[in-house]
Parts: C-alpha cells; sequence; structure tokens
C-alpha cells in the first residue's frame, strides 16, 4: 500500500511536471493548426494584414495617387506569387484537388494569400489531433448468498451486499505516440473497503509492431487478466475463480517494463504479443497449506484468509492469434518470478475464445509451478448464447486442483474445487448488465468458512455449496 | 473426478471450439454501398482493402499502405450507417465492436476513435490532412475525397 502511495505521488509529479513544461501539452495540436491559425489570421480583413506598412500606419489618411500605384503594383505582385504557388500546389498534388490544411500550411504564413485563406475554416483549431485528456470508468455492484457456512467468491452465509468495484481510468495524451494511463478505484467486500491505485503507467507507441510501457501494468494473462473489475466484459459476476480466484495461476498487474505489438498480419490472421519484466503480486487463497502449517505448528485453530506476496525478478508473456472478422482468439501465456518463501514460481496457460454478437465461448486452463511441483492446476469452459440483444444465458465450468506435499493428513476436498454455473444475462444496452447467477460447487479449495476455524471441526465442514448472485455491471 | 481427465476434457472442449471456430465464415457484408469511405484531399490512396480499412479504423494501423498516417472518426454508436460499416469493414455488428474498444481501453492499450455526427465528420476530414471517416451515400462530401473499398 505504501509502495502504490508512492508510485501514485511519484506519477501525480510527473504529470504536474510534464503540464509545467510549456510546449510540452498539446504540443501536436498546436502544430498541426499553427498554419492554418496564423493563415487565417492574415487572411482577416483588418488593416493589420494590409499589404502596405505604410497604409497599415496610417489607415484613415487618404492615399496619395503615387502610393495607390505602389499599392497596386504590390497587389499585382502578391495575386502573381500566389497564381505560381497555387499551380506549383496543383503539380504536385496531381488534378485539381480541394486545398487540405496541409497545403494550405505550406504556403508561407506571413503571405497575404486572399485566394486561400477563406478555404481554411478558423473552427479548425477545435480538430485536434490527439484528445489530450481522456477518461473511462466501469462500476460493478453484486449481492451474493452462500447455503452454507462457507465463503465463496461474492458470497456469504448471511449474504453479502457489498461487494462493490468502482474505477476510473485516466489516459493523458502527452503526445501522439505518448501516452501516461492511471486506473483509480473503490472496491468494497465484506464491511471492508479500499481505495487503491491499480495501474498507472507510460506508453510509448514506437510503432504498430512495437510498444513501450512502464509502471504498474495491467498483466497481460489470459482472457481476463487486464479486465478484473470490468464486468461487461465477463458473463458472470465474477471471473472464474479456478484461473484468477487465488490460486496463484493468474496475478492481476506487474510492476517493471514491459513490451507489445502485432507480431504479424495476414489477410486473415492477426498475431499480437506481450512481453515484460519486473515484479508480480501473488494473492492466494490456500487453506490446505493454512491447516498444514497450523497442524505442524500444534496450533488448535487456523485463521482462514487470503495472502498477497511480492514476486520479484519477475518476466513473462503472452502470445495471441486471433481472427479477428470471425471472433476467434486463443493463445499461450506464462510468467515466471521469486517469492521470497517459495523460491521460483511459475505459471503457464493457455485459452482459447469464440465470441461473436451471438455466441459466446470461452476456456482457458493452466499450472502454477512451486519449487517443482505442481501447486495448482485450473481450468474453465464458459458459453453464452445472445437470444436477442437483451437476453443472453450463460453457462460455466470450471475445476481446479491443489498438489500440496504435506505429511498432514488433510481432507481431499480442501485441495480440490469443481464450480458448475448457470445464468442469464440482461443486457440494457452494451455499456450495461444485469447478471443472475447461481453455482453449485464441490470442494473446499476456495469454498470454506473465513476467519478461526478450530481444526477438529475440518471434516464438518459441507464439501458442498451453492451460491446464488445477483449484480450489475456498466461501463461508461 | 481425476485431474487427467478432467484437463482432457477442457481440451477437447478447446479443440471443438477451435474447429467451429475456423468453419465459420465472418459475418459478411450486408451493407455494402449503404456508406462510403472518405479520406482528406491530400492523401493520395484511391482505394483501399476493407481488411485495411478495418485495422484502421481499430486503431491497429496506425498508416495507410502508402505510408500517409490515418486518423479516423466514427459515426455515433447509434447510427445505422456505423453499423452498416461495421458489419461490412469489420464482420461484426457496432455492439461488438463497442465490447472490442471496451477491452482496449479498459487493458490501457488504445482508446476509440472520436465519434462525431456526419457533417462534423466530413468537417474533420476535410480540415485534418489525415482525417478518414464513413458517411452515408447522399452526404455531401465536398473538398474531401472518395476512395474506393476493395476485396
Amino acid at each position: 500500500m505504501h509502495s502504490k502511495t508512492r508510485f501514485l505521488v511519484a506519477i501525480l509529479l510527473g504529470t504536474v511536471l510534464l503540464l509545467s513544461v510549456p510546449g510540452v501539452m498539446g504540443q501536436e495540436a498546436k502544430k498541426d493548426t499553427q498554419g492554418n491559425t496564423e493563415i487565417a489570421k492574415a487572411a482577416a480583413p483588418t488593416s493589420s494584414n494590409a499589404p502596405s506598412a505604410t497604409a497599415a500606419a496610417t489607415p484613415l489618411a487618404p492615399p496619395s495617387p503615387e502610393e495607390f500605384n505602389e499599392l497596386k503594383e504590390q497587389m499585382k505582385q502578391l495575386q502573381a506569387l500566389v497564381q505560381e504557388q497555387q499551380a506549383q500546389l496543383e503539380r504536385l498534388k496531381g488534378p485539381a484537388p480541394a486545398p487540405s490544411s496541409e497545403a494550405a500550411s505550406a504556403a508561407p504564413a506571413s503571405t497575404p494569400t486572399p485566394a486561400l485563406a477563406p478555404q481554411i475554416p478558423q473552427d479548425t483549431v477545435e480538430e485536434q489531433p490527439i484528445r489530450p485528456f481522456k477518461i473511462g470508468g466501469f462500476a460493478n455492484w453484486a449481492y451474493g448468498k452462500t447455503n452454507n457456512i462457507n465463503e465463496y467468491d461474492l458470497g456469504a452465509p448471511q449474504g453479502r451486499y457489498d461487494n462493490i468495484d468502482m474505477g476510473l481510468i485516466l489516459t493523458l495524451g502527452v503526445l501522439p505516440s505518448l501516452n501516461a494511463t492511471a486506473q483509480v478505484s473503490f472496491q468494497s467486500a465484506n464491511d471492508q473497503t479500499e481505495t487503491d491505485v491499480d495501474f498507472a503507467f507510460v506508453d510509448w507507441k514506437v510503432n504498430d509492431k512495437f510498444t513501450v510501457r512502464g509502471g504498474q501494468v495491467k498483466n497481460p494473462f489470459g482472457l481476463y487478466s487486464e479486465y478484473l473489475g470490468v464486468g461487461t466484459v465477463y458473463p458472470f459476476n465474477d471471473v472464474p475463480q479456478s484461473i484468477y480466484g487465488g490460486t496463484t495461476i493468474g496475478k492481476e498487474f506487474y510492476r517493471g517494463i514491459g513490451v507489445s505489438g502485432i507480431a504479424f498480419t495476414t489477410r486473415k490472421w492477426e498475431g499480437t504479443y506481450d512481453l515484460f519484466f519486473g515484479g508480480l503480486l501473488n494473492d492466494e487463497l490456500n487453506p490446505a497449506e493454512l491447516i498444514s502449517d497450523a497442524v505442524q505448528n500444534g496450533q488448535s485453530t487456523v485463521t482462514i484468509d487470503g495472502l498477497s506476496e511480492p514476486i520479484r525478478q519477475a518476466f513473462g508473456g503472452r502470445l495471441t492469434v486471433a481472427r479477428p472478422d470471425n471472433g476467434l482468439r486463443f493463445g499461450v501465456n506464462g510468467h515466471s518470478g521469486m517469492s521470497p518463501d517459495k523460491g521460483r514460481m511459475v505459471s503457464v496457460g493457455a485459452f482459447a475464445s469464440y465470441d461473436t454478437a451471438k455466441y459466446l465461448l470461452r476456456a482457458e486452463f493452466g499450472n502454477a509451478f512451486e519449487s517443482g511441483f505442481v501447486h495448482h492446476s485450473g481450468a474453465y469452459v464458459e458459453a453464452g448464447y445472445k437470444i436477442d440483444r437483451h437476453w443472453q444465458p450463460v453457462f460455466r465450468y470450471e475445476w481446479a486442483r491443489e498438489g500440496l506435499v504435506t505429511p498432514v493428513v488433510i481432507p481431499d476436498s480442501f485441495k480440490s474445487h469443481r464450480d458448475i454455473g448457470g445464468g442469464l444475462d440482461y443486457w440494457v444496452n452494451p455499456k450495461a448488465v444485469l447478471k443472475f447467477s447461481y453455482h453449485h460447487v464441490d470442494g473446499n479449495m476456495l469454498s470454506v468458512p473465513r476467519g478461526d476455524l478450530d481444526l477438529a471441526s475440518l471434516f464438518a465442514i459441507p464439501k458442498t455449496t451453492d451460491m446464488a448472485t445477483f449484480g450489475l455491471a456498466f461501463v461508461f | 473426478m481425476k485431474p487427467i481427465q478432467t484437463m482432457t476434457r477442457i481440451f477437447m472442449v478447446c479443440a471443438v471450439v477451435l474447429t467451429l471456430a475456423l468453419q465459420a465464415g465472418p459475418v459478411f457484408a450486408q451493407g455494402r454501398g449503404a456508406y462510403k469511405v472518405v479520406v482528406n484531399s491530400s492523401i493520395s490512396i484511391s482505394s483501399i482493402s476493407r481488411d485495411e480499412l478495418s485495422r484502421v479504423f481499430l486503431k491497429k494501423a496506425s498508416k495507410f499502405h502508402d505510408g500517409h498516417s490515418a486518423m479516423p472518426v466514427d459515426l455515433p454508436s447509434s447510427s445505422g450507417i456505423r453499423d452498416a460499416f461495421s458489419r461490412d469493414v469489420h464482420g461484426k455488428p457496432t455492439t461488438a465492436v463497442e465490447a472490442y474498444w471496451q477491452q482496449q481501453v479498459f487493458s490501457g492499450r488504445e482508446v476509440p476513435p472520436a465519434e462525431k455526427s456526419e457533417g462534423a465528420a466530413i468537417d474533420f476530414v476535410r480540415s485534418n490532412s489525415n482525417g478518414i471517416a464513413y458517411v452515408s451515400p447522399g452526404a455531401d462530401t465536398e473538398g474531401t475525397k472518395v476512395i474506393n473499398v476493395t476485396d
């Protein structure tokens, strides 16, 4: 949290610095419109733009016949110059094109060009090539209730009303190829609230094939790591728990440097890549390991809660192949890093998605390895069908397994997870959706009572849990 | 259920998904002729392929094939012209294109082109040397250049 605060302060300071440097913000806009503005100014029918400085200096005095002749001569010369320039432009641009702003701005700005000036509208100043500041946001609320003492994902035995996730994403277009992006969010669940900087990074688009990013960046893992909290992207009220819910397979962000871009394009296919180096944050819910530790330490109770630990010296990436015209996408991804307690951790996975306006089919699996053995495995398949533009029934099957090596006898249900869920979504419009779902969960790997648990009662904990959720999500 | 059996089933489902998707053709044009594409007069190209046009409007390509920078503008999402364009060029309706942009925005990768009314889009193209837009066939596009869309 402290490091995130420091990071936010650094980003804010950087933004202030950028804003304070004259000529950086809106540089491109100025560059693009400068010529137009100057020409328009030159063309404005004011005395300051009159061809003769003498005439401008004495606007009320009638010109003498000599001055009048001199003015006429200058006008003729200017007219000839303009005609010559127009002819040159036409030669360069082909047969009789309409003059563009670029061509117009190529003319000397200080030259009064009555023939060109009226074709450059003054309000083009509004048409900037980049919007220097953009803002978007998302909000989710969900209610979840389980049918016994177990808590699972959004659900709790007494019913949880405060599953709220709201975020604002801000993008500052410093230059056409340089953006600064930050996402701040407010999260609430189980009577705990948190305001956080989820992401803050700068990206430099060198070209279509190569973009560099630095900061705290969304982790390019699987189908959902980059959209956690954005409920209009996934069909249920939350993402599949087998990959993204405490199994250590998917991680939300990395801190460091990354590159991404288009690896190849053909007529139908497109390949993209992401690579990064830096650090990760490992969020884990691992009741089996907590129970094992508690038993070995001679405790009579164990506190079940999620754990977070930083992963250092991390690197990873994703390779995606897609056919944009029909919504098919598949790929592989992985990352690795050093846990301070457990040594090197590795996550690998693959995903496939077929996503059209009517059909939705997504599947993903992954393995997390820890010190040479499979720590977690997880997979899911989910499907949806848009009956019309509003109604969409959805289905999900997910599975996860933990390969904990311990001498302690732990009920097998604490090392396995299976969730069969069905739901119905109502899309108010493409940016707002209401969702209802029902899940039958088998296993206690991710569905357990939270807080202090009596070790003697382990075998009495229900192995199956049902959960109902209702929620809404929208983006703007 | 043993893990290996489950993994095999997941693989099989993935294989079925891939097979179905590969066999499915794109959602083909329903609106060819329902729009025309205009660019700034300074842009030298006279035609553009549908694939390139799609990449430009999805901001996957920042330049035309002749190297000239491209700056697209979209019509509002409620526009019928936009839906015809989306179906013909991107192979999907506007709602699906909007879903694509949600993913781009919230992953912090890219922001969608500005949305403008038809008149404002034409003004934009006329006044911006990199401008490109699509408009209704009957729109007054004087001062811009209409280009052909090819397969």
